[in-house]
C-alpha cells in the first residue's frame, strides 16, 4: 500500500528548526523535497516482512577500549581552541544562552 | 460543585552519576575534570572535531552492568548505543551518544520503608561540557569548557512509584550508598558527580508532569517535592491542569520556579550509533560480573541485625559507608572473642563517632573494655545485681546471717556471672553485706 | 618522469635516476601550468618541496613510499595543513590532527603533495557542488571529472601526482576514476580506517586509492588498510600482501555479469565496451555468466535515505563554535541533504523511511550473498555512461544519487569493488566495475590486474594541451 507523503512549507519550517538551518526560496525547496521523496518512496513497494534492519554491515560486536589514558591524542589548550573565532581565558565563547535540556 | 478526581502523588526520579573511570567514555582523555583549567583535557573525539570517532570504554560498560545487577535489574543480552540529537553549545557533536531502546539494564527495583520503587532502566551515555554565564566586555556571554565533555555518565530512571518527598529522599540516599559501595563513582552532589531530577504530578491520567531540576542535596529533594505537590494541588483544586514544564528549586526562597515549557516530546531523532558495533553479553559473562559485587548496605544491615543483634537504627548508621560497615564487622568479631558484646561496641562507635582506621582495633577494644568495666562502679547497677543475687540464693543469705561469712562469695560469684564479669567484686561484696545486714 | 606509477617511481629512486625532489618539482610545475584550469587541487602543500629535499634514501621495506608524492582528497584531516571539505564553511580550517590514513601514508614515507577538490562534504558525483568550482575532466574540459573524489581522479589522470586517495560512500572513488580513465578502488567497509575523515555516511564511507595502475592500488591499499584502535568499525581480519597476491596463481574465476546493470538508457557504445570485457575475461580463463540481481533501482531509495540521515547527523557538529564558520555557510546541496536526512529520522517518519531503508538494505545484502554462493565476482559498468557536460544536470534534486545508481547496491552491502578503464566513448573514458564479497580485495585486484595486462587502456593518457 503506497502512501504518498506530501511535504508542505510548514513541515519544511519545522525541519529547518530541527536542523538549525535557514532555507531561502522555501517554495522551490519544498518542490524539490517532494520530488526526492517520491523517488525514495519506491522502497515501500518491497516486502520486508520479517527482515531485521541492518544497522552495521560489519559483523563486529563488543568493540571496546581499555580504561587507559591516551596521552597521544590529548590536545593542549591552545590546540583545542585553535579553530575557534572567539575565545576568552581558555574558554570558547558564544552569545549568552539560557537554561537547557 | 467541583468534583476532584482521585489524586495520587506520582513521582519518578532520574539520577545521573559520573563514573570514576580513569578515562572518558569514548576516548582516552582523563575523566577527572574537577578543578582543572578549562579545555586542557580534550581530544578530537570529546571536542567533537570533524572526523573523530568514538570507541567505548570497557570498564564503564562493566560498571554499569554491575550497578544494574546491584539494583536487581535484568541485563539485556544485546545492547547498543544510539545518537540523541539536539543543538546546544555544551554538546559538541550536536548529538549525545546515549542509549535509547536497548539499554544495558532494565526492570530492577530498590526497596524503601514506604515500599518498593521499580527501576525502569540503567543506561550509559556521555556527559556534556560545562557552561558558565558571564559578562565580558559588557556583553552577556556563555563560556564553554569541554573538560567534562565525554565523561562516562550512568542514568538511572525509576517508574513513577514514589509517593512522598521522604521516600524520594530515602531512595536517593540508598542509591548513593550502593553506588559508593560499588566504588564506581564518588557520587557527590556538591561536585556534580551525582545529579538529580524529579518528575512530579498528581497522576499519570491527568496528562501532565513537571520536571524539577537543581536538586543538589537530599534536603532539597524532600522540600522541593513537597512544595511542588502542594503547588500543583492548589491549581488542580481550582480546576487548572498544571503546565507541563521544567522547574528549578530556589533554595533561598524555598520554592520551585519555572525554567521553560517542556515540549510534550522533543524530537531527538534517536537512531542506532553507526560508529559503534552492538554489544552482546553471554550469561557466563554476566555471571562473572555479578561476582564483583561486594556486600551491599542492605546486606550489612541484615548481618548486623540478625547476626549481631544490633538495634536497627544503629545498624542503619553503621551500614551507610562501606569502610565503616567493614570495620564494624571486624571489630564485632574481635570483640566477641574477648566477651565484648557487639551491641556495646556499636553503642561506643556511634556515640563516640569513631572514624575507622584512625585507631587500631585492639586499642579501641581495650578502651571499650575499660569503660565497660568502669560502669561497674555504677551503684545502681551493682545494687540491682546484688538484689538479684540475694533473691536467687536465699540459702546463702541464711548461711551468712547464721555467721558463715564465706557464704557471701557465692552471692558475689553469682553477681559476677549476671554482670558477665563486669562487676567490681570488692564493691559488690560490700553492697551485699550491707544489704544483708540491714535486713 | 612522465606518468610515473608508484612502481616506476620507486625503481627510478632506487636506481638513483631521479630523486624525490625532482619528482615533486615536476608535479609542482605541472600544477602551476595546468591546474588553474583543471582545478584539481584546493591546497598545495608548501612544505612538500622541502620535505622531498631531505630525502636521501630510496624506498625500502620499512618505508615503501619514501619520497612518493601523493594527493589527498580534502575530506581527510591533515595536521597543520588546511582542510576544507571543499566548503567555505571550513575555508580557513587548519586541523590539529591527521586522519589515520594520512598518518599511515606519511609513516610509509609518502609526501603529501596537496589536498584535492571534491563535491563539498562529498555531496555529489561531479565536484560541481564544490564551493571552489568544479574540477574539469582532463580528457575534455567541457565535461565533468566526476565526484565526489573528482580532484583526486583528475590529478592522477593529468599526472599532477603519482597517486591519490579518495573516499567512496557510493561511487565517489570509482565514478570519477571511470570518467577520468584511471583505477579507483573502494575497499570493504571497515577495511580502512575512517578516523579523521570528515564523516558523510558513517555506515558507508570507505577511503580508497585512485591510481594509474592496479599494482599501485594494491600497494597503497596494503599500507592504509587494517584495524585502527581509533575506529571501532574497522575489522581485525589480517591485511593481505595485495601486491604479492597479484602474482599468485589463482584457480579460474567464476564471474557474474549483472545484465540488469546495463541500463536501458545507456549509450550503445558504452554497452558494447562493457560486453567486450566479458570476452577478455573468458580469454583469461574465467567463466562468465549472466545474472539478474535485485533491481538496483531500489538501492537509490535505500542509499539516499540512509546516507542523508547519517549526513544530517554528522553535520550537526558544524555549529561554528569550535571550528569553522556558522551553518549559514553550508551550500545549497548540503542544506538539501541535511533537511531530507533530518526529516527521514524525525518522529512519525523514521519508521517509514529510515527503518524501512535499513530493512531493504538487508534484502540487498542477502541478494549479494546468494549470488556469491555461486560466483567469485560480479562485473558491471561503473557509471551509466561517460562524463556528462558541465552543468547538464543542474536542477536535478538527486543528480548525485541517480548517477551512482550502479554503485549504490554494493555500497549499502559494504562490498569492495574496483573500477578499471575499459574503453572510450567520444574520447571520454568509461570504466568497468568488479565487485566481490566482503574482504575479497585480493581476488578483485587479481581479476583487475589480469584484465589490465590483457588490454592496453592504461596506456592512453589525456592531452592537457587541449584544456
Amino acid at each position: 500500500m503506497k502512501s504518498k507523503v506530501k511535504v508542505k512549507i510548514d513541515n519544511v519550517k519545522l525541519v529547518e528548526k530541527l536542523s538549525k538551518l535557514e532555507i531561502e526560496e522555501k517554495d522551490y525547496f519544498t518542490k524539490q523535497f517532494n520530488e526526492t521523496l517520491s523517488v525514495v518512496e519506491e522502497i515501500n513497494n518491497l516486502d520486508t516482512q520479517g527482515l531485521t534492519p541492518t544497522n552495521h554491515v560489519t559483523n563486529l560486536s563488543n568493540v571496546f577500549r581499555e580504561d587507559n589514558i591516551d596521552e597521544e591524542r590529548l590536545l593542549s589548550q591552545k590546540e583545542a581552541l585553535s579553530g575557534s573565532r572567539c575565545v576568552f581565558n581558555g574558554y570558547f565563547v558564544v552569545k549568552a544562552v539560557f537554561e537547557n535540556e | 460543585m467541583k468534583v476532584i478526581k482521585k489524586l495520587n502523588p506520582t513521582i519518578g526520579m532520574e539520577t545521573h552519576v559520573e563514573l570514576r573511570t580513569k578515562s572518558k567514555m569514548f576516548c582516552g582523555c582523563p575523566a577527572d575534570h574537577f578543578g582543572k583549567p578549562p579545555n586542557t583535557q580534550t581530544c578530537p573525539v570529546c571536542l567533537g572535531l570533524p572526523g573523530a570517532l568514538p570507541v567505548p570504554n570497557k570498564k564503564a560498560v562493566e560498571w554499569t552492568i554491575i550497578l544494574g545487577l546491584a539494583l536487581n535489574c535484568k541485563i539485556n543480552k544485546v545492547s547498543k548505543f544510539d545518537r540523541k540529537h539536539y543543538f546546544y553549545p555544551d554538546l559538541p557533536k550536536g548529538y549525545q551518544i546515549s542509549q535509547y531502546d536497548e539499554p544495558l539494564c532494565s526492570e530492577g527495583y530498590l526497596d524503601t520503608k514506604e515500599g518498593r520503587i521499580r527501576i525502569t532502566r540503567v543506561h550509559l551515555e556521555e556527559d556534556t561540557g560545562k557552561l558558565q554565564h558571564r559578562k565580558v566586555d559588557g556583553k552577556n556571554v556563555t563560556l564553554i569548557d569541554f573538560n567534562r565533555s565525554g565523561v562516562a555518565l550512568v542514568e538511572i530512571v525509576t517508574e513513577p512509584d514514589i509517593k512522598t518527598g521522604t521516600q524520594a529522599k530515602e531512595y536517593t540516599q540508598k542509591l548513593q550508598n550502593i553506588i559508593r559501595y560499588l566504588e564506581i563513582s564518588d557520587c557527590d552532589m556538591e561536585k556534580g558527580s551525582m545529579r538529580l531530577e524529579a518528575n512530579i504530578s498528581w497522576g499519570l491520567d491527568l496528562g501532565y508532569k513537571v520536571e524539577v531540576k537543581n536538586l543538589n542535596s537530599f534536603r532539597f529533594v524532600d522540600k522541593a517535592i513537597n512544595y511542588e505537590l502542594e503547588r500543583q494541588k492548589r491549581l488542580i483544586i481550582k480546576g487548572i491542569t498544571p503546565k507541563q514544564e521544567t522547574r528549578g528549586w530556589n533554595e533561598t526562597e524555598n520554592k520551585t520556579y519555572s525554567q521553560r515549557i517542556k515540549e510534550v516530546a522533543s524530537d531527538y531523532r534517536y537512531f542506532p550509533e553507526p560508529d559503534i558495533p552492538p554489544m552482546k553479553f553471554s550469561t557466563p559473562y554476566i555471571k562473572s560480573l555479578k561476582s564483583y559485587i561486594p556486600l551491599l548496605p542492605d546486606d550489612y544491615l541484615k548481618i548486623f541485625v540478625n547476626n549481631y543483634k544490633i538495634r536497627k537504627d544503629y545498624a542503619e548508621i553503621l551500614s551507610v559507608r562501606k569502610n565503616v560497615a567493614k570495620f564494624s564487622e571486624i571489630i564485632f568479631e574481635k570483640g566477641k572473642k574477648i566477651n565484648l558484646s557487639p551491641q556495646l561496641i556499636a553503642n561506643y562507635l556511634i556515640n563516640q563517632k569513631i572514624i575507622p582506621d584512625e585507631e587500631k582495633i585492639s586499642d579501641l577494644l581495650t578502651k571499650i573494655s575499660r569503660i565497660n568495666n568502669k560502669n561497674t562502679d555504677d551503684i545502681n547497677l551493682l545494687n540491682e545485681w546484688a538484689d538479684a543475687a540475694i533473691n536467687k540464693l536465699p540459702d546463702a543469705v541464711k548461711d551468712y546471717k547464721k555467721g558463715r561469712k564465706n557464704a557471701v562469695f557465692a552471692l558475689v560469684g553469682l553477681v559476677m556471672n549476671i554482670s558477665k564479669g563486669k562487676a567490681n567484686p570488692r564493691k559488690v561484696k560490700e553492697i551485699i553485706e550491707a544489704k544483708i545486714d540491714k535486713v | 618522469m612522465n606518468n610515473l606509477t608508484i612502481k616506476n617511481a620507486r625503481k627510478l629512486f632506487v636506481d638513483k635516476k631521479i630523486s624525490s625532489h625532482d619528482l615533486v618539482k615536476y608535479y609542482l610545475e605541472r600544477i602551476d601550468k595546468y591546474d588553474n584550469k583543471l582545478n584539481s587541487y584546493l591546497t598545495v602543500n608548501e612544505k612538500a618541496l622541502e620535505k622531498s629535499r631531505n630525502i636521501c634514501k630510496p624506498p625500502d621495506k620499512n618505508k615503501p613510499l619514501l619520497g612518493i608524492p601523493i594527493a589527498i582528497k580534502d575530506i581527510f584531516l591533515s595536521k597543520k595543513l588546511r582542510t576544507t571539505a571543499a566548503s567555505k564553511l571550513l575555508d580557513d580550517y587548519v586541523p590539529m590532527y591527521s586522519a589515520t590514513v594520512v598518518e599511515r601514508l606519511e609513516n610509509a614515507g609518502a609526501i603529501i603533495l596537496g589536498k584535492t577538490n571534491l563535491d563539498a562534504w562529498c555531496h555529489g558525483s561531479s565536484t560541481e557542488t564544490s564551493d571552489y568550482g568544479p574540477t574539469l575532466n582532463p580528457w575534455n574540459s567541457r565535461h565533468l571529472s566526476g565526484g565526489s573524489s573528482g580532484g583526486s581522479a583528475a590529478a592522477v589522470s593529468a599526472d599532477l601526482c603519482t597517486a591519490a586517495i579518495g573516499t567512496e560512500t557510493a561511487g565517489s572513488v570509482r565514478g570519477p576514476a571511470a570518467w577520468c580513465g584511471v583505477v579507483g578502488f573502494k575497499p570493504t567497509y571497515g577495511r580502512v580506517s575512517r578516523y579523521g575523515v570528515i564523516a558523510m555516511g558513517s555506515s558507508l564511507d570507505s577511503p580508497g586509492p585512485i591510481t594509474k595502475s592496479v599494482e599501485d592500488a594494491s600497494l597503497l591499499l596494503r599500507i592504509i588498510a587494517g584495524k585502527d584502535e581509533y575506529d571501532a568499525t574497522t575489522s581485525d581480519i589480517s591485511v593481505d600482501n595485495y601486491l604479492n597476491e597479484l602474482k599468485k596463481k589463482r584457480k579460474n574465476l567464476r564471474i557474474a555479469f549483472a545484465k540488469n546493470y546495463l541500463l536501458k538508457n545507456m549509450d550503445d557504445r558504452a554497452k558494447k565496451a562493457i560486453i567486450d570485457t566479458t570476452k577478455v575475461f573468458k580469454k583469461i580463463g574465467a567463466e562468465v555468466r549472466e545474472i539478474i540481481t535485485l533491481d538496483p533501482r531500489y538501492a537509490i531509495g535505500v542509499y539516499t535515505i540512509i546516507q542523508r540521515s547519517e549526513v544530517s547527523s554528522n553535520l550537526s557538529r558544524f555549529d561554528g563554535i569550535r571550528f569553522g564558520k556558522d551553518r549559514n555557510y553550508f551550500g545549497q546541496e548540503a542544506k538539501r541533504r541535511i533537511m531530507l536526512g533530518t526529516f527521514t529520522l524525525s518522529s512519525g517518519y523514521q519508521d517509514k523511511y529510515y527503518k524501512k531503508a535499513q530493512k531493504v538494505r538487508t534484502l540487498f545484502i542477502n541478494d549479494f550473498k546468494r549470488i556469491f554462493e555461486n560466483f567469485d565476482l560480479i562485473i558491471t559498468p561503473t557509471m551509466p555512461g561517460p562524463a556528462p557536460k558541465i552543468g547538464a544536470t543542474k536542477n536535478q534534486a538527486m543528480f548525485g544519487e541517480m548517477a551512482d545508481i550502479l554503485s549504490e547496491a554494493p555500497s549499502i552491502a559494504g562490498l569492495p569493488s574496483i573500477s578499471v578503464p575499459c574503453g572510450f566513448v567520444d574520447g571520454l573514458p568509461i570504466g568497468l566495475s568488479i565487485i566481490g564479497p566482503q574482504f575479497s580485495e585480493k581476488v578483485i585486484l587479481k581479476a583487475a590486474y589480469l584484465y589490465e595486462r590483457f588490454t592496453d587502456w592504461k596506456n592512453f593518457k589525456p592531452n592537457l594541451e587541449n584544456l
